[in-house]
């Protein structure tokens, strides 16, 4: 039994976010609740009121019919994630809340301005979250770092030009304003990641952004951070009833995910950059298992990642949880698709 | 509001059910026949009306307790662990 002390201090009924990282775990459901079993011992037991997510990254984990149908009562999700953190599966009622308009207005849009007016918010969200990041690391090195807070204000300064080369980007469908808009996206992608560099000298060792395959600390915790966003982006994308698969800026491959690539851009940096590059900075030691990051260090980056997805940022003149700005911003994008409002990226405050 | 249910039921079956139901609920265990846990008004009732069918037409006693904050400052134990009593020492321990 647990002592009374511990159980009048727990705070009050936040909903947790299941995470099954050992081998050979599995999940099942005891009367209304979802159990979590380790070599056949209960380690975890909770209400499925107060399960926010459910999220598999291990391999060689069993899930039981009945918690996978409780779950999809409570509009819990399942996200099943492999090694590399990328979800390959995910669990939710079919036909949740996807209304037809939605759809048909997403892809009739991508032959008119609309896709245009999204890639560009897309691609300023995303600038402008770089400048922000840059500008959130440069306040606190104002007066004991002076030559990186110098660095990251000159980087965040250029990076403002590149937003601007976007007012002058416009084209009559998406396909003539594609080019431009990756090539303005790309440069101050170099310029934001040669001032995490600079930021990260002295701490660990940073080649630089590499995505897939890359073996070094820093990139494995973003590529895994991003592909756990991904899960969530496409989550919220399912939610508002979106297609995934129809993207505006990427272009449309089979399998690809083009529109959570597309919406994603506003969330990397507040989302996955600020816990990374904190917890780097901060000397935190990060495992590796030879050539990829060790299971610990994922876990503690996916709790990091759910400690900063709840805590709050402006939004709308208002304070809300960054796991609820990423759903009113899909929610927003279909209804601007609908013709019903206006679309403005998600821009987190430095 | 933090909660306290404590219960005596004779029949094993429906005891053991309405525990189920409790933690269910969220509460947590604090004694054989005991549990607390922070439930609104809404979800106390909904536990309530639970329990009352579980019970049936058995013989049974369950009680709700919502304790306020203020209250709660004042809770008192007085405690001896097994796992705390050592050979010779009257083991008095109390929080």
């Amino acid at each position: 039994m647990k002592p009374l002390d511990l159980i009048l201090d727990a705070s009050e009924s936040e909903k947790q976010h299941i995470i099954i990282s050992q081998f050979g775990a599995s999940l099942g459901k005891k009367s209304g609740r979802l159990v979590v079993r380790e070599k056949g011992q209960v380690v975890t037991e909770v209400p499925f009121d107060r399960v926010e997510q459910v999220t598999v990254i291990t391999s060689g984990a069993s899930l039981s019919t009945d918690a996978i149908e409780e779950c999809v009562r409570h509009g819990i999700e399942i996200n099943l994630l492999d090694f590399r953190g990328s979800p390959y599966a995910k669990l939710f009622a079919p036909g949740l809340t996807a209304t037809v308009k939605t759809r048909r207005e997403q892809l009739l849009a991508f032959n008119d301005q609309r896709s245009i007016f999204l890639a560009k918010a897309f691609v300023r969200g995303k600038i402008q979250n770089q400048i922000n990041t840059l500008k959130y690391f440069a306040k606190y090195r104002k007066s004991a770092r002076q030559e990186v807070y110098a660095y990251l204000q000159d980087a965040a300064l250029l990076m403002e030009k590149n937003l601007q080369e976007l007012t002058g980007i416009d084209g009559l469908n998406i396909d003539a304003v594609r080019g431009p808009l990756m090539s303005v996206e790309g440069r101050a992608a170099t310029r934001y990641w040669d001032a995490v560099a600079f930021l990260l000298k002295g701490y660990v060792v940073f080649p630089g952004r590499e995505n897939r395959g890359a073996t070094d600390p820093v990139n494995s915790l973003l590529n895994y951070g991003y592909a756990v966003l991904e899960a969530r982006v496409l989550g919220a994308v399912l939610q508002a009833g979106l297609d995934p698969y129809a993207g505006f800026l990427h272009v449309d491959r089979p399998g690809k995910t083009s529109l959570v690539y597309d919406f994603i851009e506003e969330f990397r940096q507040p989302v996955i950059d600020r816990p990374v590059l904190a917890m780097v900075i901060a000397g935190v030691e990060i495992g590796m298992e030879g050539e990829r990051l060790a299971d610990g260090t994922k876990r503690d980056l996916l709790e990091r990642i759910q400690q900063r997805l709840a805590a709050t940022e402006r939004f709308d003149g208002k304070k809300y949880p960054l796991q609820s700005i990423l759903l009113r911003q899909a929610r927003r994008m279909a209804s601007y698709l609908r013709g019903d409002q206006k679309y403005k990226p998600f821009v987190c405050s430095w | 509001m933090k909660t306290l249910v404590i219960y005596d039921i004779e029949l094993d079956k429906v005891r053991t059910k309405v525990s189920e139901l409790c933690k269910d609920y969220g509460l947590q265990r604090i004694q054989y026949s005991a549990f607390f846990g922070e439930l609104n008004t809404n979800r106390r009732e909904e536990l309530r009306q639970r329990i009352k069918k579980t019970l049936g037409r058995t013989v049974g006693r369950i009680h709700f307790f919502p304790i306020c904050d203020k209250d709660l400052r004042l809770v008192m134990q007085v405690m001896n662990l097994p796992e705390l009593l050592v050979d010779g020492d009257d083991g008095e321990a109390s929080c």
